[in-house]
């Protein structure tokens, strides 16, 4: 698991304020705190090292430009940038022409081993991580954060501004959401 | 008795210490039909490997493109190479 460093949340809240008075060296504090969860979060979405990396410069170049626009409303900063993320990431996938393309750097323990099996659970794999991206905001933060960051319940609270017991109420939301998305899916 | 979202969270937690899942559903036999396609799916996502990270020259970059007044800056190209 990835551990990322965490600021302050009164830390936080001051680099913001300077941020928002255009104080351009707190807002690169604030991207120093944040990019790598930006880019690890848009890399599961697009599965692509330069255009996550693209996508994440434009993230930050976005949120810099609208910071005035951000309220705390008892969010943390970066459940605004990842929501600023994930926008972006759906309209470049949505321009993708193909968008067929397997993992090649995720963990795989535990994977079957026969072929067929392996090609049947990563196309499984890609169809879930598919229906990760139509969730909203709040479920899919809550999913990746738990899933893929493997992040415990109360750090996940901790990014989102919410209790634990929350997180755990979203996490069972969101995951019913995810059935019903390949359910439909499937049917079709 | 826990509710469904507790006995999925403590399912998931079992799961992440190396339970399997069979195992996982004996502790809420009354959940099992509603928490079974919640596991399977929970255990069809991925984490990203710990190396997944963005590269030292672009963060270094970035962050100088961040630094720069807005009229300095160039546009981001997301033209494949």
């Amino acid at each position: 698991m990835l551990k990322l460093d965490k600021p302050p949340v009164t830390n936080e809240r001051l680099l913001v304020h300077r941020a928002i008075a255009r104080d351009g060296d707190a807002f690169a504090e604030l991207y120093d705190l944040n990019v790598i969860r930006v880019y690890r979060h848009i890399y599961y979405l697009i599965n692509d090292t330069k255009e996550a990396e693209d996508l994440t410069a434009q993230t930050f170049l976005q949120a810099w430009e609208a910071i005035d626009r951000f309220q705390h409303r008892g969010a943390p900063f970066v459940s605004w940038l990842l929501r600023i993320a994930h926008n972006l990431a759906v309209s470049h996938l949505r321009s993708r022409k193909s968008d067929v393309q397997l993992y090649d750097t995720m963990v795989d323990e535990g994977l079957p081993r026969n072929p067929e099996a392996v090609a049947e659970r990563q196309a499984d794999e890609e169809r879930v991580r598919q229906a990760v991206l139509r969730l909203g905001d709040e479920q899919r933060q809550v999913i990746i954060l738990r899933f893929v960051e493997e992040l415990d319940y109360r750090e996940v609270a901790e990014i989102l501004g919410k209790s634990v017991a929350a997180v755990r109420v979203i996490q069972h939301r969101a995951l019913c959401a995810l059935r019903k998305i390949m359910k439909v899916e499937e049917v079709a | 008795m826990p509710d469904i979202v507790e006995a999925l969270a403590d399912c998931l937690d079992a799961m992440r210490r190396g339970e399997k899942l069979a195992t996982c559903l004996e502790m809420y036999p009354h959940y099992r039909e509603e928490l079974t396609p919640l596991l399977e799916i929970a255990d069809l996502i991925k984490p990203l490997a710990p190396e997944v990270v963005p590269s030292p020259v672009f963060r270094e970059q970035t962050r100088d493109r961040l630094l720069r007044r807005p009229d300095d800056r160039e546009e981001i190209s997301l033209a494949p190479d």
